[in-house]
């Protein structure tokens, strides 16, 4: 009675290979989410060079004492759920690279875009590193005021509603340096 | 021995007082008291105070009476600006600093904590302050031709010094990022800022102090309606709420949280009491028209029914007067409340129907004829007309709705009568005669 014949084995055999497929999966996807989500990668684009310039110089992008930054995923993907998250990735996977491709820079209305911060930037990212925000900002005089309306549901304001600029600070400054004129964008409009 | 002694300590307690008095003059010559306020502000946040106590001490002694500064909102919060908004501008003494910087506050700032506020104020009348009066070329006329003698450099002065200053304008900024004097200073409280955001907080709530006391007193809105055409301020004093608040007034209790402005408080409404505040049931709103029930200012009145923030008919008028009768309630009984508004009901159905109606009929009888001269401020027809509409009529209707006898009468409807003979008497003679006399 070969090994190869027993019952047994063979599930053990099929399961170990189903599972080190699964994690060499994981791991593939992993990396190469990582990969493709940080500064390095999304910023190889022409048209990010304003996004780019504005984000390396904010706190969000390393500007700080520590060093560290976040990534364009950490803000720019949905927090809530994997699904979700990969949803969005491969949607920005296909259409960004797309409008590279197809337009140029300065056709893209930066400033237009900006005024949609709430589309592409999700609060379940924000709160996952700034989990305790509701108790750490509860003594501060300012920033308790407008925490304890989003905490306790009263707003349907996002983060981002508010911090108009945050992780791209100078992002309005940098567009206006590097061509893309406001003026353009609301003869535009 | 002892004499010397003596000597020493006299001159020792001689140096002494000497000393405090050089002390204490010292401190009375240092004039100026140096605030040091630390609460967690900025450096540049810091330095603003620091200098403008010196500068400009009146907005400095303002805030720091405010809530705002017990709050720890100071100057930096308000007018810092981004780098990139229209109107950033460099601070003379702190260009080294990543500080820009603006005059302009605009009510999109104020929202960024007053959100409900902004909100309500948005969705009402006062929003259309300025931006209803842009497509009237009739008021431009009357503004820059008639009142301006469409003087070459100057004939914007009736409207940059008069309409402007209640109504707003567009505030246009010069090649430093600065308003320009054309549209700036006002209060006005339909500005178009160079952010985009409409409105004038500081129309009711002055700037530096921001006060609610301040809003809540009559004083606030008859800055504008007051003088022949909407006399709110006059009506108010001409009536029984206006009697109690000029009788004692200063001792009732203006700055309540907001919500919980009660009767109590005080002995008898103001403006803001029946058209904005919170009491009884209802909740405190920044929307001036949510409470009414008529238009009482355009030639016809109408009732409300309307969600176009831009229309005169803004609001929901039934809905409007439940609203305003739960505020009588909370004083009058339902047969006061009901009856009080019958009456005003009455002598405002009067108007449209006795006054406008026939007058509006005979406008256009001669408009057709061609009978009205071309310049209407020089058509006794057109010049009464326009009396009848837009100042008697708007007293006699404003006047009878809030309870102000001799608006309703003497300056109202005395008046209307007077206008509507001699707008017959204009009538038949021209349309005898065939011509404009």
């Amino acid at each position: 009675m070969s090994l190869i014949r027993n019952r047994f084995v063979k599930i053990c055999v099929v399961l170990a290979v189903l599972g080190v497929g699964m994690v060499a999966s994981w791991a593939a996807l992993d990396t190469a989410f990582h990969a493709t989500g940080d500064y390095e990668f999304c910023t190889s684009c022409h048209a990010y060079a304003p996004i780019a310039a504005a984000y390396r110089e904010d706190v969000h992008g390393g500007n700080n004492e520590f060093g560290v930054r976040a990534a364009c995923n950490d803000c720019h993907l949905p927090h809530d759920n994997s699904l979700h998250y990969f949803w969005v990735k491969a949607k920005h996977g296909v259409v960004d690279p797309t409008m590279e491709l197809l337009k140029e820079p300065h056709e893209i209305d930066w400033h237009a875009i900006r005024e949609r911060r709430e589309e592409f930037v999700y609060d379940s990212s924000c709160l996952r590193c700034h989990k305790y925000l509701q108790e750490a900002t509860e003594g501060n005089r300012m920033a308790s005021r407008a925490h304890r309306r989003y905490f306790s549901g009263e707003t349907d304001r996002k983060c981002v509603s508010c911090h108009e600029n945050v992780g791209h600070n100078r992002l309005g400054y940098h567009l206006e340096q590097m061509g893309w004129k406001k003026e353009d964008s609301e003869a535009q409009q | 021995m002892r004499r010397s002694l003596q000597f020493c300590l006299s001159l020792l307690l001689l140096s002494l007082s000497s000393l405090a008095l050089a002390e204490s003059t010292a401190l009375s010559v240092a004039g100026v008291k140096t605030l040091k306020i630390e609460r967690g502000l900025s450096a540049e946040g810091k330095a603003c105070i620091t200098c403008h106590q010196q500068i400009t001490p009146g907005q400095v002694a303002d805030w720091k009476d405010s809530r705002h500064a017990h709050a720890g909102i100071s100057c930096i919060d308000c007018h810092q600006v981004t780098e990139d908004a229209p109107h950033a501008s460099r601070h003379a003494n702190v260009e080294d600093t990543p500080v820009f910087v603006s005059a302009l506050v605009s009510p999109k700032v104020c929202g960024r904590c007053h959100v409900d506020a902004k909100a309500q104020f948005d969705a009402s009348g006062h929003f259309r302050a300025y931006r209803q009066i842009i497509p009237k070329d009739s008021l431009h006329a009357l503004q820059v031709v008639h009142e301006g003698r469409n003087h070459p450099e100057l004939s914007g002065a009736p409207g940059e010094t008069g309409c402007m200053q209640c109504h707003g304008t567009e505030i246009k900024l010069d090649e430093n990022n600065r308003p320009t004097p054309e549209t700036w200073p006002n209060n006005g409280m339909g500005n178009i800022y160079p952010d985009g955001s409409t409105g004038s907080c500081t129309a009711c709530h002055s700037r530096h102090k921001f006060d609610i006391g301040e809003a809540r007193h009559p004083h606030a809105c008859a800055s504008c309606h007051l003088g022949p055409d909407h006399p709110n301020i006059e009506i108010f004093n001409n009536s029984k709420h206006g009697h109690l608040y000029n009788t004692e007034g200063d001792e009732w209790e203006f700055d309540t949280a907001p919500d919980a402005w009660e009767p109590g408080d005080y002995r008898g409404p103001t403006c803001a009491t029946c058209h904005m505040s919170g009491i009884g049931e209802l909740a405190v709103t920044h929307n001036v028209s949510e409470r009414l029930y008529w238009n009482l200012w355009a030639k016809e009145s109408k009732v409300r029914g309307s969600d176009d923030v831009l229309s005169p008919l803004l609001g929901d008028g039934p809905e409007g007067r439940k609203k305003m009768k739960m505020v009588c309630t909370n004083c009058h009984s339902s047969t006061h409340t009901n009856n009080f508004f019958m009456q005003g009901d009455k002598a405002v159905k009067l108007y449209n129907e006795a006054y406008y109606k026939p007058a509006t009929e005979m406008l256009n009888e001669l408009k057709e004829k061609g009978l009205l001269k071309d310049n209407p401020w020089i058509d006794e027809f057109q010049i009464t007309y326009y009396y009848l509409w837009h100042h008697e009529g708007r007293r006699a209707r404003q006047g009878a709705m809030m309870g102000a006898a001799d608006y309703a009468h003497w300056h109202g409807f005395f008046e209307l009568q007077q206008d509507l003979y001699k707008l017959e008497q204009i009538y038949q003679k021209r349309m005898e005669s065939g011509e404009i006399e």
